[in-house]
């Protein structure tokens, strides 16, 4: 990336436009978060897509869930990463085994029973679409951070 | 120090600050109930965004491959009422199966 997009100050921007989404990502559980400041700080840490998606499958937010699924994928994490530089030629591309079709699945998957109330389905459709759309256009990280826009559909007139 | 160190030390202290923000500054707070509502329309908002982009979003184009014949395959999956293990597996073995014919 840093060699691609030209100096060092349009890497860190591509990076942290990506890494936007973690706002309206944490505004949605934020009611869930307990203890004082440094606490919360650092269990927001363990949230990433995966983990937040799990800990909202349910009724409401699960903030233990989070903390656990997110301490686990940290460590795959650093495992995998570990494994790769050791060995990851004897395994080739992991999307060979369809790891890249799985992350959309599981979001998708944890969408579905939300759809069946008609103003989530419509923040669903709205969200996804204003995503689609904005995928030939902005730069990777708008489109996830445009669709929390959606979220308007929760007014009640 | 080089570029590269600068780079990350930057990103990750800005993602820190980025991640921390909603549970920081919100936590423990009474929201107004309009604000409660369209927090709560959040989820399913970013839920199907992250499948889209997850899905077909490549850097400013679409890529549709066969990541779409898992998604198909999730979808059935879905609607045959699988655990939630039991669709992420489908999908990815789908996937896999399609690229390797």
């Amino acid at each position: 990336m840093l060699k691609s997009d030209g100096g060092v100050a349009a890497a860190i921007a591509a990076a942290v436009l990506l890494n936007a989404r973690y706002v309206p990502i944490g505004i949605s559980v934020a009611g869930g978060f307990v203890g004082n400041a440094l606490r919360r700080f650092g269990e927001a840490q363990l949230m990433v897509d995966e983990s937040w998606a799990i800990s909202i499958g349910g009724e409401r937010f699960d903030r233990r869930l989070l903390v656990g699924a997110g301490s686990l994928i940290y460590l795959a994490w650093i495992v995998g990463t570990a494994l790769g530089i050791v060995g990851g030629g004897a395994i080739g591309n992991p999307n060979r085994f369809g790891l890249d079709a799985a992350f959309p699945a599981l979001f998708l998957a944890l969408l579905a029973p939300r759809l069946r109330d008609r103003r989530a389905f419509l923040a669903a459709i709205l969200g996804g679409g204003l995503a689609a759309a904005l995928i030939p256009v902005a730069r990777p990280g708008i489109p996830i951070v445009a669709a929390s826009l959606a979220c308007l559909v929760g007014a009640r007139r | 120090m080089s570029g590269v160190w600068i780079a990350v030390i930057a990103v990750s202290g800005a993602t820190l600050l980025l991640k921390a923000a909603g549970p920081v500054v919100l936590a423990g707070r009474e929201l107004p109930r309009t604000a409660r509502e369209l927090v709560d329309m959040l989820a399913p908002a970013l839920l199907a965004a992250l499948v889209v982009t997850n899905e077909i979003g490549g850097d400013r184009r679409y890529v549709f491959d066969d990541r779409l014949i898992g998604l198909a395959a999730a979808v059935v999956a879905i609607r045959l009422r699988a655990p939630l293990l039991a669709v992420v597996v489908v999908a990815a073995a789908a996937t896999a199966l399609a690229r390797a014919v």
